[in-house]
């Protein structure tokens, strides 16, 4: 199917879009961090160098390409949210440039207004907007490669001296979290493995080698070892828009667990991982990626192989009531707060695009 | 208008046309507001506020009624103009326009989030008879989607049949079951949707007896909880529990009775705490966004 | 060969930790507290060594040597004695005493670590491989004759495994005291014992001890028998061989002589791996029958009276039982039923197989875990038979479980306080299923119901060679994790048991009854015999 929407979009103007997805899909960016600036660098190429006069056309264009992007790509979600919030970030310097132009007061209507969804729209020509929007790009690009410094930064607010943490797998934000907090005191770290992909090895790896005192469970021992535990710190795939995350297979035992034993389950995540999608429980096109079975059941395990059904799902759904607190490089939430940090983030007519 | 008047053109709109309690009451307020006698702001807010208390007097649900007027009038009253009384009410009327316009289409907006909740081979219990629920499972089934509705009978007005009936007439296949055995039935069920009267500022629900009973039993089997709700019907209310809601709210006719203890109460209050997520014409919140919004709204 | 190659490798690069460190180490365990101290208190620690080894081998002619490495750790040699059965390795024995000796001398002198390292770790494994092939001829020659069904079944289509198993997991078992060291991990402060490796050396050469019980502790350490069932069932085995084996010396009780034996037999077993609750409650029932028979009757008499014991046991408390629970289960299995289980259990397996062949209609999802792939195992037999199995790892819980029906789960043993103690993993289980609302059925035989109580998986639990989690054929590409700078900071933890509480479990299929977990108690009183 992604083959056929190749084919018919293939045409001059969104090739840069296709250049973007092919180097997702083909794992060119390891990880949600190279997406994303990625992404901040494809969107000011966008704006540079299409064609377009007003703020609407410009939409269009971005639009457009979400589109693409979200038909070839359904679990992508970070180069998404980018483009989504620059569509905030289009309304914003126009009505600003406007502003300043006519010397009223364009800012959005409050939500029972029933005129709140009068539109502006966002056709006349101002020759600022290129500029500025670029200007803000960078200024945003600037945020992201800070923002896992940011986060990394506050870890000794929430790492105490002797406390063990536990963490799953490997994130990168996390890693840096961890060592970053190691500088200040000492604690234990406990990783389990992660089955399948057992991106936990490298994960404790390194964080031996940052001279943290680690140990190396299999996920099995997860619920056995949290009564030990003092916190649970997570990396995460997405935020949902309720709160919940869309994280690595198997961290919803894990959370389960840690609420069992009242353990605080901290996820970090930065601004570009929040998605103003909600999922029901049979939201199956969310969650539905399944990975290799040969993880699971290596090919050497003989003529079964023919008779049983492997599933390796790769992501796992964490309700919000697991979720203690999400932490990003704006300081840490609440999971019942995400639906603001999304209303500042996008304008909620995007939310579905 | 007077009083026999108001009520009269509120129970018309009600009994004949297919809205909510809410909506009828803003339309009998902006029949007020045109016809009103009076010649002063402050005499149109004395109409306007004895227009409501007699609408509270009518059988229908008085949370539904509050909570849509109290909205209304801030809203019309936004700001308040010095200007003449004339033109402060064409003002009025030209914003209560806007406003019902706006929630007129917010159901439609309703019906278009939460219908996507619903998949094939879905179980789904509702309870009562909520308008919204019922157009977001007529929608559903319009997109062809196989799903299977559980509808309590909710006494004591058997409200749960008047939606079977409906349920019956569009073909969509349901089961009327007891109020007694939402426990039993729970098992089976997907997800729980319901109405609701009124959203208080807790991000709670007010809605027919039984809500919370449901909302309990669904928080101890994990199934989710979601409540279907237009914005006009949030409301300032902040309860603190079952007790602490006002008796209006809860019984029909309240200032008849003296002992409370023997009439069965018409709504109970469901705490933020068992709502999953709360489906509106503003997009779809957490309890905690509400109030947010009415925040926003009031101060 | 090629794997024979790389568990060499595996010998040196793992931690680097020469083969007389660790089997040192073994014994010094509970003296070592910490590593750094270790090296200047060489001295001190070998006063109290010498108590411990002869309180350990009472009964062996020993003639120690005690050499002190460069690391300050302690070599112990123990001369072969000369008259025990399988004298063909004395010879081989000798040798490798020698050129221990010889190496640490060497080492003592030059005191140059790496060299020494390799060409220690050279010879040694030399001499490793050579001792291990022994026992296994051991083992092969002195293959169980009387095995049940259960048993057979278990063992067999492992057989072949021994070798690897043997040549690949023992030599890195020996690294794990030292990595796992109680100092090491002192703000989890967990109370573990440390994970002992087994000693070949030791075992081969203990006299005193029946070939049958020698080989069970190969079999036990190497994981080839695995379950609780199956363990007991071979216990049990072994102990009736060497029943009809047992020949009274002269002016002794035959009963007294077999305790004597059997303490010694099951302090052997106990040190291959830790007793499991069915073999502790087996043995606690034989040994009372022990007791409770007359000494006067001759002693064909009493061997068959316990023969038959034996015999009974099997058949009433393992065999009978199981399919008890497996009738009970069935009742409960209905048709379009979705049967998660987890791990491999011959319980499990049985009551499937069993359901499977009375028509019901159902299909499987086996939940595999890492590192002992137990899953794998269960797929093979359940798929031989012909049921419709799904397989995920304990990671994709969640995807599967809304589709589940019915959890139906394996036991090592049941507390007092309803908790249910079993493989790790079974209370992640446990909990996903509670958290979808699905009946968790736990199926335990009461024989393996426990007066402990417990409420906390660390307390009291088995570590598992850490090493399985390094191994390469269940890893594709190598862990970074055997990199051997920072050692200190790298600790492995792999705990074989945790413990459900009793809440996340619906039932107990017992062969008495299906029950709820807080009658454990209840049954422990009504069945006397468990006293």
């Amino acid at each position: 199917m992604a083959t056929n929407i190749e084919v018919e979009h293939n045409n001059e103007d969104t090739l840069d879009v296709m250049q973007l997805i092919s180097d997702i899909k083909h794992s060119q960016l390891i990880n949600s961090y190279n997406t994303a600036t990625r992404t901040v660098d494809f969107l000011k190429s966008l704006i540079s160098e299409q064609e377009w006069t007003t703020a609407q056309e410009l939409m269009d264009l971005v639009k457009k390409r979400m589109k693409i992007i979200s038909t070839s790509l359904p679990y992508e979600v970070v180069s998404l949210n980018i483009l989504r919030h620059s569509l905030k970030l289009i309304r914003e310097e126009y009505r600003s440039i406007l502003k300043k132009k006519k010397g009223e007061d364009l800012s959005p209507p409050q939500f029972v207004t029933p005129d709140y969804r009068e539109v502006l729209d966002y056709s006349e020509t101002l020759p600022d907007l290129k500029a500025r929007l670029l200007d803000q790009l960078t200024e945003y690009k600037v945020e992201m490669e800070t923002s896992c410094e940011n986060i990394a930064n506050q870890a000794s607010e929430h790492i105490h001296t002797n406390e063990t943490v536990l963490t799953v797998g490997r994130s990168h934000t996390v890693e840096r979290f961890l060592i970053s907090a190691a500088k200040k005191t000492t604690f234990e770290v406990i990783v389990a493995e992660s089955s399948n992909i057992l991106e936990g090895h490298t994960m404790a790896n390194n964080l031996a080698e940052a001279d943290i005192g680690t140990t190396l469970i299999p996920d099995t021992n997860v619920f056995a070892l949290m009564p030990r535990v003092n916190k649970v710190i997570i990396g995460t795939d997405t935020v949902m828009a309720n709160g919940g995350l869309r994280a690595q297979a198997g961290l919803y035992v894990v959370a389960l667990a840690a609420q069992h034993y009242s353990v605080p389950f901290m996820a970090l995540a930065h601004m570009y991982k929040f998605t103003p999608v909600y999922v029901g429980p049979h939201d199956k096109t969310t969650f539905d990626l399944l990975g290799s079975p040969a993880d699971v059941l290596p090919y050497s395990s003989g003529p079964m192989l023919n008779k049983v059904k492997v599933f390796n799902p790769v992501f796992d759904y964490i309700p919000p009531e697991l979720v203690t607190l999400i932490i990003t490089q704006q300081g840490g939430n609440a999971p019942s707060y995400v639906y603001r940090i999304l209303t500042e983030l996008y304008v909620q007519e995007d939310y579905d695009a | 208008m007077e009083g026999e008047e108001i009520s009269k053109y509120f129970l018309k709109i009600i009994e004949h046309e297919d809205v909510s309690v809410g909506i009828a009451a803003i339309r009998t307020l902006m029949e007020i507001i045109n016809k009103t006698a009076s010649t002063t702001v402050q005499g149109l807010d004395e109409n306007i506020k004895d227009g409501i208390s007699i609408m509270k007097r009518s059988h229908y649900p008085v949370a539904a009624i509050d909570s849509g007027c109290e909205l209304f009038v801030r809203f019309i009253t936004l700001t308040r103009l010095d200007t003449h009384f004339e033109e402060c009410k064409r003002i009025m009327l030209k914003r209560g326009n806007l406003y019902l316009k706006h929630h007129n289409r917010s159901r439609n907006t309703i019906v278009t989030s939460a219908s996507k909740l619903i998949g094939d081979g879905v179980r789904i219990l509702t309870h009562s008879r909520s308008r919204v629920v019922l157009q977001t499972l007529r929608e559903a089934a319009k997109q062809k989607r196989k799903f299977e509705v559980y509808v309590t009978i909710s006494e004591p007005d058997k409200s749960g049949l008047e939606l079977c009936k409906q349920l019956e007439i569009d073909g969509i296949p349901h089961v009327a079951i007891l109020d007694s055995s939402v426990g039993y039935i729970m098992e089976q069920i997907d997800f729980v949707m319901i109405g609701a009267e009124c959203v208080v500022e807790s991000g709670g629900v007010v809605n027919k007896i039984g809500s919370y009973t449901m909302a309990v039993c669904a928080r101890e089997m994990n199934k989710p909880f979601y409540v279907l709700t237009e914005s006009f019907k949030f409301s300032r209310l902040f309860p603190l529990g079952q007790q602490d809601l006002p008796l209006e709210y809860k019984y029909d006719n309240y200032s008849n009775s003296t002992d409370f203890k023997k009439v069965h109460p018409l709504v109970d209050y469901t705490p933020p705490s068992f709502i999953t997520l709360l489906f509106t014409d503003i997009g779809i919140l957490t309890p905690s966004a509400v109030s947010d919004e009415l925040i926003k709204l009031y101060l | 060969m090629d794997k024979k190659k790389q568990s060499k490798e595996e010998k040196v690069g793992a931690d680097g930790l020469t083969k007389k460190e660790r089997r040192a180490l073994k014994v010094q365990a509970r003296q070592t507290d910490d590593n750094k101290a270790e090296q200047k208190n060489i001295r001190q620690h070998s006063v109290p060594k010498n108590g411990e080894k002869s309180e350990i081998n009472q009964n062996m002619a020993e003639k120690g040597s005690e050499n002190v490495t460069e690391n300050g750790v302690i070599v112990e040699e123990v001369k072969v004695p000369l008259d025990k059965p399988e004298s063909g390795l004395s010879m081989k024995e000798k040798r490798k005493l020698e050129w221990e000796k010889k190496l640490a001398s060497v080492k003592n002198e030059n005191n140059i670590e790496t060299k020494c390292d390799q060409q220690l770790s050279k010879s040694e494994q030399k001499a490793k491989r050579r001792e291990i092939q022994e026992a296994q001829r051991l083992a092969k020659k002195n293959t169980v004759t009387k095995n049940t069904e259960e048993l057979n079944s278990k063992i067999s289509p492992e057989n072949k495994k021994i070798d690897s198993a043997a040549t690949k997991s023992f030599p890195a078992k020996h690294t794990c005291s030292k990595r796992f060291d109680g100092s090491i991990l002192s703000p989890l402060q967990m109370p573990f014992r440390d994970y002992k490796p087994v000693e070949l050396y030791d075992s081969v050469c203990l006299p005193n001890i029946h070939p049958a019980f020698i080989e069970l502790g190969v079999q036990y350490s190497s994981k080839t028998i695995l379950g609780s069932n199956a363990r007991c069932i071979s216990l049990l085995c072994a102990l009736s061989r060497l029943v009809k084996d047992l020949r009274t010396p002269p002016e002794q009780e035959f009963s007294r002589y077999l305790e004597l034996v059997l303490q010694k037999s099951t302090s052997y077993l106990q040190k291959c791996r830790p007793m499991s609750v069915s073999m502790t409650n087996a043995l606690k029932l034989f040994k009372s029958q022990l007791t409770q028979i007359d000494s006067n009757i001759p002693d064909e008499d009493i061997k068959k009276k316990l023969l038959d014991f034996i015999d009974t046991f099997i058949h009433d408390e393992i065999l009978t039982a199981g399919k008890a629970i497996s009738l009970k289960v069935l009742e409960k299995i209905s048709n379009g039923d979705i049967i998660l289980i987890y791990g491999c259990s011959s319980l499990i397996k049985r009551i499937l197989i069993e359901a499977f062949e009375s028509k019901k209609q159902f299909k499987v999802i086996v939940v595999d875990n890492r590192p002992l792939t137990e899953g794998v195992e269960m797929l093979r037999r359940l798929t031989k038979a012909g049921i419709d199995c799904t397989c995920v790892s304990i990671n994709g819980l969640r995807y599967v479980m809304a589709s589940v029906t019915k959890i139906v789960l394996g036991a090592h043993s049941l507390l007092t306080n309803g908790y249910v103690m079993s493989r790790a993993g079974t209370s992640l289980i446990a909990l996903a299923a509670k958290a979808f609302n699905r009946p968790v059925l736990v199926c335990c035989e009461t024989y393996k119901f426990s007066e402990r109580v417990q409420a906390d998986s660390l307390v009291y639990n088995e570590i598992g060679d850490p090493d399985i989690l390094l191994k390469d054929d269940t890893l594709n590409n190598p862990s970074p994790m055997k990199s051997r700078s920072k050692k200190r900071r790298r600790k492995f933890l792999n705990l074989l048991y945790d413990v459900t509480p009793a809440f996340l479990i619906t039932a107990v299929v017992t062969e008495l009854a299906i029950l709820p977990c807080t009658s454990v108690p209840v049954v422990l009183r009504v069945k006397p015999i468990e006293i």
